[in-house]
């Protein structure tokens, strides 16, 4: 199959896919267009290992995860203003409780916070939270051994507990099983 | 007073790296995902499906992936997409413009005359001709003699001074020439742009006396392969060969698997993770195209 039809199968199967990973990380629709054709000129720049991916949707989600995480660790942002704004206005959960998981803005933020910090562990945080990938399909994709990556995760919670008491005074914290 | 519900995750003993996966949902969103873009088969797709069928919430979800996907076509269809990204990719291998030229070779004016020098002393090993100086990779300081790196790119008549970032082609053959730190050990490392690490040289005390001599032309040309993207060379220099060679590996891997995992840009990547009091390092790079 030639190059250019390759590229145009995947955009049809895959780029609604890219573009919406990139627009629930990026929250903005024309950024979220340039970040899907970033990742589709690294496809174009790497297709001869695509061509042996058992899942091109995992290597794209990553492509595109990483990518997005990097353009929002690339903008400076006044972090207590955004968290508190979004504690006071953001939404309950169904249970009446304000669930971190359920809460994508917030989630986005404290993303965008440890990315700076660690970006391994946004990446990791980010497939476990916001793609919502079981945790034996990211030991595989990112190479981690369960305990490692449940580990990892913990840390990614730690530091946005840490995060939000810093920055939004008075707060409290339970525990959600997830 | 706010209080925010944090996912919890049970406890692991942290020591006991054999344990299985805990996850116990048979299915995620982001298989619901793939299901919908047709990456599953077989059994796999069966259970999903059943999922699908029987969970309301995992229903909602499968809906809504397909209708945003095609939506999404019709917004941006695949013709004018495909367009925009030749025109993007056609863009980036365009060779730098004259400003870019000309502000790198006045800051590399350094390099290009030792590359000069170099060339000229290696006469045995190319013809050189150099209308116009080489742009230097990036450099680290190394004690009094800094670490640079550039190159030359041969061909049937000769060899003229390539540049940084230059677009070069499967085929081509390139020669590497160095300004030595003045350390006794150096290690040359290439990344290239399918995240291959491959190390092109390692010289120790016995061999070279570093930072003596100014720029030399290192002994080997490479043949470029069929890869194409960004392929960065790193010369690094240290105290001795076996401990360079190690370190300059494993930062070198660090950077492989990242760039594998679309984590990081080649042409941006202009050092490896290494101790600025333990190593002198220097880099530059190419653009394959086919």
């Amino acid at each position: 199959m030639r190059e250019s039809e390759l590229l145009t199968g995947l955009y049809r199967s895959y780029g609604g896919r890219v573009y919406a990973r990139c627009l629930s990380l990026l929250k903005n629709p024309e950024e979220a267009k340039d970040a899907t054709q970033e990742v589709f000129i690294k496809v174009h720049t790497h297709l001869d290992s695509f061509r042996q991916e058992a899942s091109p949707l995992t290597w794209m989600t990553r492509i595109a995860t990483n990518h997005c995480l990097n353009v929002l660790r690339a903008r400076r942002a006044p972090w207590h203003e955004r968290y508190r704004r979004e504690v006071e206005t953001g939404v309950t959960s169904a249970d009446g409780h304000f669930h971190l998981l359920e809460n994508a803005e917030l989630l986005r933020l404290c993303l965008i916070r440890v990315s700076e910090k660690d970006p391994q562990l946004a990446e990791l945080a980010t497939y476990a939270f916001v793609d919502d990938m079981r945790q034996q399909d990211i030991c595989v994709l990112v190479g981690l051994s369960a305990p490692t990556l449940r580990k990892r995760l913990r840390e990614f919670i730690a530091i946005c507990r840490d995060e939000l008491s810093t920055h939004v005074p008075g707060i409290t914290f339970a525990d959600a099983p997830i | 007073m706010t209080t925010i519900h944090l996912p919890r995750l049970g406890t692991d003993d942290d020591s006991d790296d054999t344990a299985g996966p805990t996850d116990s949902r048979a299915v995620s969103r982001f298989d619901v995902e793939r299901f919908a873009v047709g990456e599953l088969s077989g059994e796999r797709a069966l259970e999903v499906q059943r999922a699908i069928d029987t969970d309301p919430a995992l229903k909602a979800f499968f809906d809504d992936v397909k209708a945003s996907d095609a939506a999404f076509l019709v917004t941006a269809p695949p013709s004018s997409f495909m367009a925009a990204l030749g025109d993007a990719i056609t863009a980036r291998a365009t060779p730098p413009s004259l400003w870019s030229r000309l502000r790198a070779a006045v800051s590399s004016l350094q390099l290009q005359m030792g590359l000069g020098a170099a060339a000229a002393a290696a006469v045995v090993l190319v013809a050189v001709s150099t209308p116009d100086g080489p742009r230097s990779g990036t450099t680290s300081k190394g004690g009094p003699h800094t670490a640079a790196v550039g190159f030359f790119v041969k061909d049937d008549s000769g060899a003229r001074v390539g540049e940084a970032g230059e677009v070069l082609h499967p085929g081509d053959q390139i020669q590497l020439a160095v300004t030595d730190a003045d350390r006794p050990a150096m290690v040359v490392v290439g990344i290239d742009g399918s995240g291959v690490v491959s190390i092109y040289a390692v010289e120790a005390t016995a061999t070279v006396a570093k930072g003596a001599t100014g720029p030399r032309v290192l002994p080997a040309s490479l043949v470029l392969d069929d890869t194409v993207g960004v392929e960065r060379f790193f010369v690094v220099y240290g105290d001795d060969d076996a401990t360079t060679e190690r370190a300059v590996r494993a930062a070198a891997d660090a950077v492989a698997r990242d760039v594998k995992a679309g984590r990081v840009d080649l042409a941006t990547v202009s050092a490896l993770d290494l101790s600025v009091d333990r190593f002198a390092q220097a880099s530059i790079h190419i653009q394959k195209v086919r």
